[in-house]
């Protein structure tokens, strides 16, 4: 399964891909905004996008509806990862159709737990 | 009257013609300062209420400023705690390792002097039966060998290694205010330069003496995500230190609501059951079309929506 990190800061996107490999999940693609993930995107087979909300150039929030709104991407599992922790952050996450949401500052554990419930989810669809 | 008399009186009235040709003079002068002063009077209450408003933002950036400078000393702590606590277990896993190393020695002495009887009594062709005795021996010698001391250390030494382990990954959650942190920094930056901005603005357009242009308000900027540009483009979360701060309430908060969850008295303007169907395994209508997406979410009401939610408020919201 190859994943897709998506965080402008290279310490949350090392600590996020740190657990992966903790988890078994080796094969990481990493990119440091919205616009950046797409172009990767596009470029690569990818199975799982992680991505941070607020991030320069295209957000994940904006990120997230550009892969809804892409046919060849749009079944892409999205897990949002952010310091944003209000409810209308979240009902926004929602209605953009993220899979599921972590707030900062999480423990791998919650990464993994949030990780498996989508997979899982897909697995059962 | 007399002749000095008159002259006076003339000598007077030139001075009080001099004077009126002065005040003739001065009148457009005064008049120009008028003007100048009721134009100067809204730049100056323009001037009076940017410095109002920038002092206000200063204490918010100090604040901001003392809050990252918590968040990282107490995150430096909390590494520096469990780099303490992991050096411990470091220790005590390498004296296990020695003594493990000191039994299998110890087990090995006995059998490698046995096996090299053996080995040169078949060598010379002698009967073997005459090691049975310290066979026997060896045999015995090693079932009693303390293999209960073995598995005590390794037992402990496994839990060392799994504590390190559960080590790490606090570490793992103490580095991420590096991202709040600098986050926090990219606002007081961005509050910094819009300080900065206002007031050379101000300077310029009170260089250039356009006063109706200063009186013209600046557009609000967009507050849709936030950038700052600081050893790289930062976008960040105003509040984003609040993460770090709050996370032991954060986890009360979430037993809170997930119990108001489990009894059905969340007070919520949101479609709690929508959003469960939606994101829960069993999902209708994720079955019956096969559809991976998360589905869309209808417009619901905004109302009470700057409460700050934890991660298990999330979980909720998410059907987990």
């Amino acid at each position: 399964m190859i994943f897709l990190v998506v965080d402008d800061s290279p310490t949350m996107r090392r600590i996020v891909i740190n657990a992966l490999k903790t988890f078994g999940y080796n094969e990481v693609i990493e990119a440091g905004d919205g616009q950046e993930a797409l172009e990767k995107l596009r470029q690569n087979k990818v199975d799982f996008v992680i991505t941070d909300w607020n991030m320069p150039n295209m957000s994940g929030l904006d990120l997230t509806k550009a892969i809804r709104s892409d046919a060849q991407l749009s079944n892409l599992p999205i897990l949002m990862v952010t310091t944003r922790g209000l409810k209308q952050d979240i009902i926004e996450a929602l209605k953009a159709r993220v899979n599921n949401y972590v707030v900062k500052p999480f423990t791998p554990q919650v990464l993994k737990e949030k990780l498996d419930a989508v997979l899982k989810t897909i697995q059962n669809s | 009257m007399k002749q000095k008399d008159i002259s006076l009186l003339l000598q007077k009235a030139d001075e009080l013609r001099a004077l009126f040709v002065l005040g003739q003079r001065v009148i457009p002068f005064l008049e120009e300062i008028f003007i100048f002063v009721s134009e100067i009077q809204p730049l100056l209450d323009e001037i009076n209420a940017s410095i109002q408003e920038n002092l206000k933002k200063m204490p918010s950036a100090s604040k901001q400023l003392s809050k990252v400078t918590e968040a990282t000393e107490m995150a430096i702590t909390e590494v520096m705690d469990i780099v303490d606590g992991i050096q411990y277990k470091v220790e005590i896993i390498k004296k296990n390792y020695n003594r493990i190393i000191e039994i299998v020695q110890k087990k090995r002495e006995n059998p490698i002097a046995l096996l090299e009887a053996l080995y040169k009594a078949i060598e010379k062709g002698e009967d073997l039966k005459q090691h049975l005795p310290a066979l026997a021996t060896i045999i015995t010698t090693m079932k009693k060998i303390p293999n209960a001391e073995i598995d005590k250390i390794s037992n402990e030494t496994e839990e060392l290694i799994s504590s390190i382990t559960n080590d790490s990954n606090s570490i793992m959650i103490s580095l991420q205010v590096q991202d709040i942190t600098a986050q926090q920094i990219a606002a007081v930056n961005n509050l910094l330069e819009t300080i900065q901005g206002k007031l050379g603005k101000i300077l310029t357009h009170f260089n250039e003496s356009e006063i109706s242009e200063l009186m013209h308000k600046e557009p609000s900027p967009d507050d849709k995500m936030q950038v700052s540009q600081l050893h790289r483009k930062i976008a960040f979360d105003p509040e984003a230190v609040e993460a770090m701060a709050n996370k032991e309430f954060r986890q009360q908060q979430v037993d809170e609501v997930i119990e108001q969850v489990e009894s059905g008295d969340l007070d919520e303007p949101i479609d709690m059951q929508e959003i469960e169907k939606m994101f829960a395994n069993q999902n209708p209508s994720t079955e019956a079309t096969g559809d991976t997406k998360s589905p869309v979410i209808e417009e619901s009401s905004d109302e009470d929506s700057f409460e700050q939610f934890s991660q298990d408020d999330i979980d909720a919201l998410f059907g987990k």
